[in-house]
């Protein structure tokens, strides 16, 4: 009690710092993303001989009967990279693009110099070769739903290093345990049993397909993006080729994999994608309508109506 | 409180009886801390071959002090019926075998600088005309240290060629860290340097129209600005001098007396001005005064030697000559024998009474025996200060893959 009126003072002290205002210009910008169901149903995958794989959003058989409904495959969802830019113009390309800065490199566009961004979903490494630059975060909620995928809907099944199917989601994660050192799926990024867990502001990149069965929803945070009043959000889909590749993934890059005689690289995103999107948008990919925030507080909604067809 | 305050405060003023003054250099008055050195001609190394007298093809090298002695021959008057021709030699160009025969390395190098080629079609078309605007082939200077809180250093220009160019820097004079692992000791490096005759310039280029100093006056760089729509401001790097430094990070700098050296991609640019910036990093401390040697070569940076041993003797003293032994210390650099060279002139190196006992006496052998310095000098010229003659160094290309720190 001696030192009671100087507790008060240390407390008032420090309370204070809890409401002081930096100043900063950083926010995060906060909403949804949607992207229209035709994103999944107008995909095509075929095989190498070019026989259709997935068409009208069914995979097909060799007769090109129906097989299965594909429209909840989220692993046909390709990272979806969102920025904040001064402003989105038209006339550049074929689809809305953000302003440009000075051509500095005759092989390049100019940069778009955004202000901040994100991706729901990124590439990430799921353990095995053959899947480098094929995986995305927030698209699988188990072992057993990628095993399926690259089966039944890529038709390319996992094949382990001995040559073997990878056919059970326990040897798949015990492959994954022993390889990446790890002891928990949570350590993993690529699969996530919980896909609605609540971690906002910053939300896990999962997608789910609206009651009425017309848009794909993902919440969105763009993290500690410069605010400026009027920017636009705009961004991409990356959708999988035919061959089931995508275009943002450079699999000679990322973490190297050095194991007894397995030697590669894991595959990451390239770093530049957000300057100069106009490089790696491609046919088939899905382009944002450009959403102008007055305020940094504004839940947005950023739909990708755009289909790039080429 | 107070107590406690006051023996804080009195223990502090105690301490302040050292200043660092003796690790600032004083202002040269003989060399300004801001030169402009004027337009680098986009050399091909046989040019330099030719100078220095050097086969044609093999790699070149530069220096400060040309012989202004000794007559070079040519062609049939070089060499005579038992040996074979020797130094640089025409092929099929009786023209410039006959206006060159008999120069010394000192008049060849004057001759270029009026002539500006030693392309035997260009000769022949106008024997007279000057073919490189009085463009240099390279460049050998000094600088002061900058007054405080200004920026020293020094610049020049060259015109870009479409393809590309390696800007090559080397200020004095050699360093390393001294090796003192107790086991795994690398015994090259086990001997210490001396510091002090060692400076540091950071090599900065791009478009002239880009860089923002003032030649002469003012040292610049290459940061430009964009305003986007929003009215944000955007700063634009313009810099085209890039080095990859270890971990591949960008824009880095190699330590002190260590050559830099980038490849710019004048590709679309050629006749193009580009300006190159050596920025002061450190200027030594025994003499204030930081030399360097520079020059622009035609090709990529890993096809030209980048090491120690192309620009050589570039420690000048106040006449601008070369200090007496460098040379055969980058000589001994290049050739992986700095402990040698060390233990047999301990005047050019680091303290000698922090070298390991061992070392000299283990390196001091001729012919598998312990040998005295003299009978080592005997069978090591080159590496002796007081003997005479050029030390013959065999440089090295490949130097853009190490980073500009280099191994040690």
């Amino acid at each position: 009690m001696k030192h009671f009126p100087q507790m008060i003072g240390f407390s008032a002290l420090v309370l204070s710092g809890c409401t002081f205002d930096e100043g900063l210009r950083e926010a995060d910008l906060t909403g949804k993303i949607r992207i229209p169901v035709e994103a999944l149903t107008s995909l095509e995958l075929v095989d190498p001989d070019g026989t259709p794989l997935l068409q009208d959003g069914f995979t097909v058989d060799e007769e090109g009967n129906p097989v299965m409904d594909a429209t909840e495959q989220y692993g046909l969802i390709g990272p979806v990279y969102l920025g904040g830019f001064p402003s989105v113009e038209d006339g550049h390309y074929a689809y809305p693009h953000p302003e440009m800065g000075p051509i500095l490199d005759p092989d390049r566009p100019g940069n778009t110099y955004p202000y901040g961004g994100t991706t729901v979903g990124r590439f990430d490494y799921a353990c095995y070769e053959q899947l480098r630059c094929k995986v995305v975060t927030g698209r699988y909620d188990s072992f057993q739903s990628i095993i399926d995928f690259f089966s039944d809907v890529v038709q390319e099944p996992i094949i382990a290093p001995d040559g073997t199917e990878v056919l059970s989601g326990a040897t798949y994660q015990e492959h994954c345990f022993s390889t990446e050192y790890v002891t928990s799926d949570d350590e993993l990024s690529f699969v996530d049993e919980d896909p609605n867990e609540d971690v906002s502001p910053y939300f896990k990149p999962y997608f789910k397909l609206n009651s009425e069965g017309t848009h794909y929803v993902a919440d969105v945070t763009v993290p500690h993006s410069l605010f400026v009043e009027d920017m636009e959000l705009w961004g991409w889909v990356d959708m999988p080729s035919k061959s089931y590749s995508y275009t943002t993934c450079d699999a000679d890059a990322g973490s190297s994999y050095y194991r007894y005689t397995e030697q590669f690289m894991e595959g990451s995103s390239y770093p530049d994608l957000l300057n100069f999107p106009g490089i790696y948008i491609d046919e088939g990919d899905w382009v944002a309508e450009p959403v102008m925030l007055s305020d940094s507080d504004d839940k947005f909604t950023i739909d990708f109506n755009f289909h790039y067809e080429g | 409180m107070f107590r406690m305050v006051s023996v804080i405060f009195l223990s502090a003023l105690f301490g302040c009886d050292r200043n660092a003054n003796s690790l600032i250099p004083n202002e040269s008055d003989q060399f300004p801390a801001v030169i402009e050195i004027g337009e680098l001609e986009v050399v091909n190394k046989n040019t330099l071959n030719f100078i220095i007298d050097k086969q044609q093809g093999t790699l070149a090298y530069i220096k400060p002090n040309l012989d202004g002695d000794t007559p070079l021959f040519l062609g049939d008057a070089d060499g005579d019926d038992t040996s074979p021709a020797t130094g640089y030699e025409f092929n099929d160009c009786p023209e410039l075998e006959a206006e060159l025969n008999g120069l010394t390395e000192q008049e060849r190098y004057e001759w270029y600088l009026e002539h500006g080629t030693i392309d035997c079609e260009t000769f022949k078309s106008n024997p007279e005309a000057d073919n490189n605007r009085d463009a240099l082939p390279f460049f050998y200077g000094q600088l002061g240290r900058a007054p405080d809180l200004t920026k020293g250093g020094a610049t020049f220009t060259f015109m870009g060629t479409g393809d590309d160019v390696c800007v090559v820097l080397d200020p004095e004079t050699v360093f390393w860290n001294q090796s003192i692992a107790p086991a795994g000791r690398v015994d090259q490096y086990a001997y210490p340097d001396y510091f002090d005759d060692d400076g540091d310039l950071d090599l900065f280029g791009g478009m002239s129209s880009y860089y923002t100093g003032s030649p002469g006056v003012e040292i610049g760089d290459f940061r430009g600005f964009y305003t986007d729509s929003k009215g944000e401001l955007i700063e634009i790097q313009y810099g085209e001098c890039n080095q990859i430094g270890y971990g591949g990070v960008d824009g880095a700098h190699a330590g002190r007396a260590k050559p830099e050296f980038c490849t710019i991609d004048t590709d679309q640019q050629e006749g193009v001005e580009f300006t190159v910036v050596m920025e002061t990093w450190a200027v030594p401390l025994d003499d204030g005064v930081l030399s360097f040697g520079v020059a622009v070569m035609n090709e990529r940076c890993p096809r030209v030697d980048t090491s120690e041993c192309f620009i050589r003797t570039e420690s000048l003293d106040a006449n601008g000559n070369p200090k007496e032994c460098t040379d055969k210390l980058e000589y001994a650099q290049c050739d992986g024998k700095l402990a040698s060279f060390c233990c047999a002139n301990p005047e050019m190196c680091g303290d000698e009474n922090i070298v390991d006992d061992d070392l000299c006496g283990g390196l001091m052998v001729v012919d598998d025996a312990p040998a005295t310095r003299d009978e080592w000098c005997e069978a090591n010229p080159a590496m002796c200060c007081e003997t005479d003659g050029d030390v013959e160094i065999e440089g090295s290309t490949g130097g853009g893959g190490e980073g500009p720190g280099g191994p040690f």
